[in-house]
């Protein structure tokens, strides 16, 4: 090293030991430069990598806030996609409600397992078969859940056989006789307007719950038997036909805050 | 021999001391250095380069965090959705995220260091050169180090997730125990009663430019008073031992020259230590330089491999009506909040408040012993720039044991406190957290 022991003294203002100002510290210099043209290297891979292979696609819906990245990863999805809906669309036209407001997921994303939403800290996955299964309805009974947030003041609505049946065992079982939903019937019982935006973490699961560990089996479960979930309970055991618990599970869940301009009310 | 390099960038070798302590005058980056530095304190074993390191940490974080600002919308409605855009959309914008945060951890671990090494080598002593006075520069740092806290606190609320929401209404909680001014702190802290809108505009205001300001200028003042105490303070230990070697005859009789005239006595130069420290000495161009180009370098990529290594988190949008079940705060903050959890506890009808207790008092009794000790320390003068000098042994090790303690709080904070604070062991995993479907 340049700077090392034994230069002799240099006489001020006079030419010194010529090698003192030689580059010192030149492997350390190369070293340190070398990594760090590394690290921004592998930076750049990173972002190569994972970046959409076909560009980037989205539908910005401006009076919701609200952005949807799926086309980018299912451009050549969309037109069978599409299809599939029928004339859903006529009334739900994809440029104005996307399609995570009713699917699910998360619209930001650019990555499978994030976009479907199968990560910790997202909260309204992707309502695919899979999950649906693991609660024993199908994708579409659970998707109903969905379409009700929007619907959930009509009685009648086609296309939601699950929850129109729901709504007509809320009638018959007169739960407005205890309980309260959207300022109407009795404050005896928990009131239920929002009884969809409770959040999971504040559901006490019993011990030795089996299944899943969601708001949906909760409810199930609780039809099915309130004391079994919630001890002293004074709700009745219904004498359910098959089915109808999940139908009211999925019905008192999609009773949720929506914030969503007039014009996106149904008509 | 002429240097045959082509000239892609101005370089400069000089040819005599002269030339390479004109080169520091004249341009105004390099004016920050000294024109010599003692081979002793260019060397890696006195400082560790750890004030260097914490100040390009700063330096990485002002490049990051400038980008970032481009980006981050500070509004309680769109700052989530701008980290997420950041996160899936902006160009390198996850790299960009994790390496200011990674950054960010490392300049508080740095910066700690940096203080636990200038207390171990009592470079803080007031007994130095004549004419320097370095527990002002440690005071200085202490400073610096408070800021630094403040800084990675404040930033902690920018993403506007669960974990930003609940850390700041901890430490919010924490500020209103202290007696009298605590309410009033809150809400000058807060905007408010609770954290909001108001909160998270003084908090990106405070972060991107009122707090980095701030840093600045004090970097630079505590590089300067670096430079007007005679440099680290180990040169004051090789000046004198130049001195002893080379048996300095007392300076002739000379003139200096006053605004009254001349004055009987020696010439401020035959004082100076540079003239005795030559031998010891370089030029800090190009040995300083260099080797500083050579840590920013570093640092630069140990941040960016680390940011590619450890994502930044990003938890649920705030809720103000769900808290996360332990609500912990940043790691340099645990071993406080671990104190606040230990001295809240009931005897008979009183409540002994923990928050105040260990969140202000505490702490407040601890920067207020730092920045008395230099007056408290009463080791002899060669004990400044030694490592564990042996006069300061029983100093050194209450001060180590102290630190040990809060690490060890800090461990158990971070690895073995689960929900309501109660002791869990690391193997014993709690079940995923339930779901809606």
């Amino acid at each position: 090293m340049a700077v090392g022991d034994g230069a002799p003294a240099a006489e001020l203002g006079v030419t010194g030991d010529r090698d003192e100002f030689r580059r010192p510290d030149g492997r350390l210099l190369a070293a340190a430069g070398a990594a760090l043209l590394l690290a921004l290297l592998l930076a750049v891979l990173r972002e190569a990598a994972t970046a959409p292979s076909e560009g980037l696609d989205q539908i910005w819906i401006e009076p919701l806030s609200r952005v949807d990245r799926c086309v980018s990863c299912h451009r050549a999805d969309a037109p069978a996609f599409l299809e599939a809906h029928g004339d859903l669309l006529d009334a739900h036209p994809p440029e104005e409600f996307g399609c995570t407001l009713c699917h699910g997921g998360q619209g930001p994303a650019t990555r499978q397992a994030d976009a479907h939403g199968d990560v910790p800290f997202w909260e309204e996955p992707l309502l695919d078969t899979r999950r649906a299964r693991i609660h024993g309805v199908s994708r579409a009974q659970l998707m109903e859940m969905r379409c009700n947030a929007c619907h959930r003041a009509q009685a009648e609505v086609r296309g939601m056989p699950t929850l129109n049946a729901a709504k007509q065992q809320v009638e018959r079982k007169r739960c407005l006789r205890c309980h309260s939903i959207g300022g109407e019937g009795a404050f005896d019982a928990p009131d239920l307007t929002y009884e969809g935006d409770k959040h999971p973490t504040h559901y006490a699961f019993p011990d030795g719950w089996r299944g899943p560990r969601t708001a949906l089996a909760w409810h199930v479960r609780h039809f099915t038997d309130p004391a079994a979930v919630v001890p002293g309970s004074a709700m009745p055991t219904w004498i359910l036909p098959e089915g109808q618990a999940e139908a009211l599970a999925l019905l008192v869940l999609s009773w949720r805050r929506l914030d969503l301009p007039p014009r996106y009310w149904p008509r | 021999m002429k240097d045959r390099r082509p000239e892609f960038v101005r370089h400069f070798t000089p040819r005599t001391p002269r030339e390479a302590s004109d080169a520091i005058v004249r341009n105004f980056l390099l004016h920050a250095f000294p024109a010599r530095i003692t081979r002793a304190a260019l060397g890696w074993r006195a400082s560790g380069w750890l004030g260097t390191i914490a100040l390009h940490l700063f330096l990485v974080l002002s490049l990051t965090g400038a980008v970032l600002l481009f980006h981050y919308i500070p509004s309680v409605e769109r700052a989530y959705a701008s980290v997420k855009d950041l996160e899936f959309i902006v160009s390198f914008g996850t790299w960009l995220r994790a390496t200011h945060r990674v950054a960010a951890h490392l300049m508080v671990a740095v910066v700690v260091a940096h203080l636990v090494r200038v207390f171990l080598t009592g470079a803080y002593k007031k007994e130095g050169a004549p004419g320097a006075f370095r527990p002002l520069n440690w005071w200085i740092g202490i400073a610096l180090l408070l800021l630094t806290f403040l800084l990675s606190f404040t930033g902690y609320l920018l993403p506007w997730d669960q974990l930003a929401y609940w850390a700041v209404t901890v430490g919010a909680q924490i500020a209103a125990s202290a007696p009298l001014v605590g309410e009033a702190l809150r809400e000058l802290l807060l905007g408010g009663s609770s954290v909001g809108q108001p909160t998270l505009l003084r908090f990106y205001v405070l972060h991107c430019f009122l707090l980095p300001g701030l840093t600045a200028a004090l970097v630079a003042w505590h590089m300067w008073r670096l430079r007007k105490d005679g440099g680290l303070a180990v040169t004051d230990r090789v000046a004198d031992a130049a001195r002893e070697g080379a048996r300095v005859a007392p300076p002739a009789p000379g003139k200096t020259y006053t605004l009254m005239g001349s004055t009987p006595g020696a010439t401020v130069q035959a004082h100076a230590p540079s003239l005795l420290l030559e031998r010891e000495s370089v030029t800090a161009i190009p040995a300083v330089v260099r080797r500083s180009l050579a840590v920013f370098c570093a640092v630069l990529a140990v941040c960016s491999l680390l940011g590619l290594l450890l994502p930044a988190p990003l938890e649920e949008p705030a809720n103000p009506a769900v808290t996360p079940n332990p609500a912990k705060a940043p790691w340099y903050f645990l071993w406080l909040q671990e104190l606040v959890s230990l001295l809240t506890f009931r005897v008979g009808g009183f409540v002994v408040d923990g928050a105040f207790l260990g969140g202000i008092l505490l702490p407040g009794v601890l920067v207020g012993l730092l920045a008395a000790w230099p007056f408290l320390d009463r080791s002899p003068r060669e004990a400044a720039g030694v490592w564990f000098h042996p006069s300061r042994r029983r100093q050194n090790r209450v001060f180590l044991a102290l630190l040990l303690a809060a690490v060890a709080l800090m461990l158990v904070g971070t690895f073995f406190r689960g929900p309501y604070w109660a002791w869990v062991w690391p193997w014993e995993t709690a079940p995923p957290p339930p779901s809606w479907v």
